[in-house]
């Protein structure tokens, strides 16, 4: 799929500069304006002012005491002494840790199901609506719904009562904390990376599959030696943004767990959050987002390096 | 190849939409959720007030004449109209409370002067952070107070859920409303951060004549005066209240605590401990909100404090906080150690019939005393000196209009005056010539029942980010040792003291205090 487009890309690009080889043509500046203008300023100045905003000591409304400390406010992320130290590492290993156990059951599961419903069954339109639904509500909705099935006395604790199993407190004990964050998110998100599978297992030319089943093939076999390797453009894909949502946790823990207990299911997020809006330092919150950022700039090419490794050749 | 393409973003387009207009609806079906709550919630207190409307009825006929249809419009006309004279209004409250010149006098102190023509046809838009029940109470008392002044003023009240980040929001787009509803800690930040205003002398005026600040605990009114200037006037204090079950007190034959005096440690351990049996929690301790006020109570109760008197120094180290501590640790490991968690399990528990005393925040009153079991008592003293956890609020300016300044004040003096009608909403009116008048047993008998644990309410010294910087720090170091994780007290303590000194310092350096 992705095999020729640089060689296209070229040789429709020779024939237009051909006409003025030379002079300044405006016309593909004038095409990305429109977008350009949404990016610039929702993305690009609010990064770089965010980056500006960390070499200062800076609260908004204060604007009469706003000294430039330079990179003081990156040192104290580094220094045992400063007050972020302890609070920043942290909610960057509790998210390290969600990110780990939430990526693949949220890759997996959702690979399976989506194989599920590409199937040809009976009332197939309606199990893609209902696996999708859950990710059409607010996140407020989605932790409110969880943080009751979750309760001391709550649903799950109900059942595992009748079982004659333990009930834990979920949502004040480690690690049953995270293990509510995850079922919740993955229950809550599934639908979005099922539905992406779901397109791309659309496009796996079903003569593949047939030659497959005359050569012997098992479904299983099937499955991994066409699905998954057709996929792998797409999976690297859902791996990177699933990634990049995980790492951006916040309403779950902050509304099931308000980051307890001691802090433990506390995000990186909900940190930045704290130090910033809630703790008016917003020069130091600025400094932590663009270490936050640089982190999972370093993990997405690391994921790109990785599992799209062969995809160019 | 490209009809591949199409294909897929066709795909993508469509689920973008779906998920855009879902997710609509899924915020519409959260709003719908909240608002049943509320409703919920305005339903009790309805009742309640068409309960004292009937009394009101009863004595002042003249009133019911005129406004005819409610119970409630009745019963608040008879309290206090504002109308001109105040001779009129303490006559009227006398009648309608039935209990003759004793219940008078108290109210002619309270009434609000006539309200200066300055603030003629003014719409005053007031926030707050009170989105239970109690928002709705407000919201009434907003509607009537626009109906009966005789200056056109129009209050219009919005609770605002995280209130202190909609009003910075709204101080950098420079929106801010009239004024607002504030927690007595976050005043003095919210002064330094040019977001409250200082109240005017016409204000001032338009809420009371001559000086009142006698009227008020000290350190109520203090915490609102900032480098010699008001940012803010007291409307209420919430304490701890102490929730008792009636039942369990009655089948273990232990009798009802008082309401004129609290419990004595003796007295109130060994019915803990009698109610501590059959499956029953003697008293519900939790985490979080339960543990860190109990904490901040008896340390000061022990004989120490939270900080210095100046608010320079954290100071939740000393032996008497070692000692708060360890008592509040002992007590939960005996009595309730598998109570922890958001969502205030410990009053869940109590809902349920289990427990025999819990110690919270007056908001849980609305609820609890739908239950024929819930009994309402001051919380104990536990140690040396009475000292109880509460908070307060108080009504702040966000605007420095001189027209509107002197029309808040006109509405703030209204609703000082007839702080009675906001104690429905749980709240103990911070005026002591209100609480202390036989009108609040008649009106709100649980709140009334905690009515000596106003005086006894220690407040923050008003420095900016103060109790921040104490308690991110204490909370931390007090569910660390509650919930068993660090068994050294002392040292946990010191840690926390140790970072929230160090908070307290560069705060000191970001606002220029000291």
């Amino acid at each position: 799929m992705a095999t020729t487009p640089q060689v296209k890309a070229g040789d429709v690009a020779t024939p237009s500069t051909g006409v003025q080889r030379r002079g300044f043509n405006l016309m593909p500046y004038l095409f990305i304006l429109p977008h350009f203008i949404f990016f610039g300023t929702f993305l690009l100045w609010p990064f770089f002012y965010g980056i500006y905003i960390s070499l200062f000591d800076f609260d908004f409304l204060r604007p009469e005491y706003r000294p430039f400390v330079g990179l003081r406010n990156y040192q104290n992320l580094f220094s045992r002494e400063s007050i972020q130290f302890t609070d920043f590492w942290r909610s960057i290993r509790n998210t390290g840790a969600f990110v780990f156990w939430s990526v693949p059951p949220l890759v997996v599961i959702a690979l399976l199901l989506a194989v599920l419903l590409n199937g040809r069954f009976r009332g197939r339109n309606f199990f893609r609506a209902l696996y999708f639904a859950p990710y059409a509500l607010s996140v407020t909705v989605a932790a409110l719904l969880w943080w009751w099935i979750f309760q001391p006395s709550g649903m799950v604790n109900q059942l595992l009562g009748r079982l004659g199993l333990g009930q834990p407190q979920w949502l004040s004990e480690m690690p049953w904390a995270w293990v509510a964050i995850t079922v919740a998110t993955v229950w809550w998100t599934i639908g979005f990376n099922t539905v992406i599978f779901l397109a791309a297992l659309q496009e796996i030319p079903e003569s593949l599959y047939e030659a497959a089943s005359i050569d012997g093939a098992n479904p299983v076999q099937q499955f991994f030696a066409i699905t998954i390797p057709m996929l792998r453009p797409v999976l690297v894909f859902v791996i990177t943004i699933t990634l990049l949502a995980s790492a951006n946790l916040f309403g779950q823990p902050y509304l099931m767990t308000q980051g307890g207990p001691l802090q433990q299911t506390e995000s990186i997020m909900m940190r930045i959050y704290s130090e910033g809006i809630l703790q008016n330092r917003m020069g130091s919150a600025a400094a932590m987002s663009v270490m936050v950022a640089a982190i999972l700039l370093i993990l997405t090419v690391l994921n790109f390096r990785i599992f799209g490794r062969g995809d160019q050749s | 190849m490209t009809r591949t393409k199409h294909r897929v973003s066709l795909w993508l387009a469509l689920l973008m939409i779906m998920s855009l207009v879902l997710a609509a609806c899924g915020n519409q079906g959260g709003n719908t959720g909240t608002g049943g709550t509320g409703n919920t919630g305005t339903g009790g207190g309805a009742t309640a007030t068409t309960g004292t409307g009937g009394t009101g009825t009863g004595t002042g006929t003249g009133a019911t004449a005129t406004t005819g249809t409610g119970g409630t419009g009745t019963d608040m006309g008879a309290t206090a109209t504002t109308g001109t004279g105040t001779g009129t209004d303490a006559g009227a409250t006398a009648t309608g409370t039935g209990a003759g010149a004793g219940a008078g006098a108290p109210a002619t102190t309270a009434a609000p002067p006539e309200c200066p023509e300055a603030a003629q046809g003014q719409t005053v838009e007031m926030w707050s952070p009170l989105t239970g029940p109690d928002g709705d109470e407000m919201t009434r008392l907003a509607q009537q107070f626009s109906q009966e002044n005789n200056r056109g003023i129009t209050v219009r009240h919005t609770a605002q859920p995280e209130y202190l980040q909609r009003l910075n929001a709204s101080a950098a787009a420079k929106k801010l409303p009239t004024m607002t509803v504030i927690r007595a800690g976050d005043i003095p930040t919210m002064a330094a951060r040019n977001i409250l205003k200082p109240m005017s002398e016409q204000a001032m005026g338009a809420i009371a004549s001559g000086n009142i600040s006698n009227d008020f605990p000290e350190e109520v009114w203090n915490v609102g005066q900032i480098k010699g200037q008001r940012y803010a006037f007291p409307l209420d204090v919430h304490p701890l209240v102490m929730y008792y079950n009636k039942a369990l007190f009655k089948q273990a034959g232990i009798p009802e605590p008082g309401t004129d005096k609290p419990m004595t440690k003796e007295e109130f351990e060994s019915a803990v401990n009698k109610l501590n049996q059959g499956g029953n929690i003697g008293w519900a301790i939790g985490t979080l909100f339960s543990a860190d006020t109990m904490f901040q109570m008896l340390v000061r109760q022990f004989g120490g404090s939270m900080v210095n008197e100046d608010g320079t120094q954290a100071t939740y180290n000393s032996p008497e906080a070692v000692r708060a501590l360890e008592y509040i640790r002992d007590q939960k490991q005996k009595f309730s150690p598998k109570i922890s968690g958001t969502g205030d399990p410990e009053v869940v528990q109590f809902q349920q019939g289990k427990v025999g005393v819990v110690f919270h925040g007056p908001w849980h009153i609305s609820n609890l005393q739908k239950l024929p079991f819930t009994g309402f008592a001051p919380v104990p003293q536990l140690g040396e000196r009475y000292s109880v956890w509460g908070g307060s609020h108080q009504l702040g300016l966000t605007t420095e209009d001189p027209a509107q300044q002197t029309a808040a004040g006109c509405w703030i003096g209204w609703l000082s005056a007839n702080s009675v009608q906001w104690a429905k909403a749980g709240q103990l009116p911070v005026r002591q010539s209100v609480a202390n008048s036989p009108q609040l047993a008649q009106e709100a008998a649980p709140i009334a029942a905690v009515a000596i644990e106003a005086p006894a309410v220690d407040l923050y010294p008003p420095v900016p980010d103060l109790e921040g910087a104490v308690m991110t720090e204490a909370s931390k170091a007090i569910a660390a040792v509650v919930q068993g994780q660090q068994k050294d007290v002392k040292a946990a303590l010191d840690q926390a003291v140790q970072r929230s000194n160090q908070i307290i310092q560069q705060n000191a350096k970001r606002y220029g205090t000291q």
